[in-house]
């Protein structure tokens, strides 16, 4: 059976809501999955164990840190590897990448929540959570136009280089 | 002990992963691709993800129970707990505005940069694991900044505000 985008919302977002009545993924509410705050919670919890430093974490990571993030790559890579899709590459400036992966994240938690918790949280009824979700889609509408403007920069310059040819 | 926890994220992780590689599950992947060329795909994933968490809820609330949901009703327009900032503010003193001010940037912020890096930080996951090497630097980035962000600038911003 071919998996399509709907069908593996519909799983993560019943998974979500289970796993926090559950496992116990819990509290705060609304935290069955969250790709930057269990980040967050991993690394951290890890940094407090070994340098005995006292970092924040979410009150659910307290012993032991949510391993999500470490699932994730894992069944990715069981995927990527089964599909044949496994292949080392670079898209884009690994120094850019790492500034976007850096301001994702500060950005993720003054949020408190990446992409997919915010909606888990706008379904667990939180009204900021709705209008976390609206800057986000400005954010992607004016990021869409700012790739836009940058693809048609690249073809004015073509353009200009074949009319010196 | 918290070992069923730590079992069930690790599960939990691998599915959606395993999913969203399959997939190519990607939340602005889908607002994203819907903007530029109307191509609803991907927007689907992420309605599906929000009407099933929602119906989910909905089952547990009538059978097991879910506290405070729907959280409208139980906490009003206080937002559910989860920001570093938010938590900071425990006597729970802090103004509305400046909530929805923090969610508002933090909002923009994601949509903003997730889209010039290609995905959502799910997305990103994915990617790294199919090989791509900007993708394990977007990683690198993402975990320092969780550190940074509470071990120097989490103090920074609460002074200023004099929380």
């Amino acid at each position: 059976m071919r998996i399509t985008p709907a069908l593996a919302g519909f799983l993560i977002g019943a998974m979500a809501a289970l796993w926090q009545v559950l496992f116990r993924v819990y509290p705060p509410p609304a935290y069955g999955i969250c790709i930057a705050c269990h980040s967050r919670d991993l690394v951290n919890w890890l940094v407090n164990f070994s340098a005995g430093l006292n970092l924040g974490v979410a009150p659910v990571s307290l012993e032991a840190p949510v391993l999500t993030t470490v699932g994730v790559i894992l069944g990715a890579l069981v995927s990527s590897f089964s599909m044949g899709e496994f292949k080392f590459k670079v898209t884009e400036n690994p120094v850019k990448c790492a500034f976007y992966g850096f301001m994702v994240m500060i950005s993720a938690l003054l949020l408190g929540a990446c992409p997919i918790r915010t909606l888990l949280r706008v379904a667990y009824g939180d009204v900021l959570a709705v209008f976390g979700w609206l800057s986000i889609m400005l954010g992607v509408i004016v990021g869409a136009e700012i790739i836009k403007w940058d693809a048609r920069k690249d073809l004015r310059i073509e353009e200009r280089g074949e009319n010196a040819v | 002990m918290q070992f069923e926890t730590l079992l069930a994220t690790l599960i939990g992780g691998f599915v959606i992963g395993f999913l969203a590689q399959r997939t190519r599950t990607c939340f602005i992947g889908g607002v994203r691709d819907y903007y530029l060329v109307r191509d609803g795909y991907l927007m689907k994933g992420a309605i599906s993800f929000l009407l099933s968490a929602l119906m989910a809820f909905l089952i547990l609330r009538l059978s097991i129970g879910v506290p405070n949901w729907p959280w409208i009703f139980s906490k009003a327009l206080l937002p559910i707990p989860g920001s570093p900032l938010s938590s900071m503010d425990i006597a729970g003193k802090v103004p509305l505005h400046i909530h929805l001010a923090l969610a508002m940037i933090g909002g923009f912020g994601i949509g903003l940069f997730s889209v010039l890096a290609g995905g959502c930080p799910l997305r990103q996951h994915v990617m790294a694991s199919e090989g791509n090497k900007s993708s394990m630097a977007y990683l690198l980035g993402f975990y320092v900044a969780a550190i940074a962000f509470h071990a120097f600038m989490l103090p920074l911003i609460s002074q200023v505000l004099g929380w």
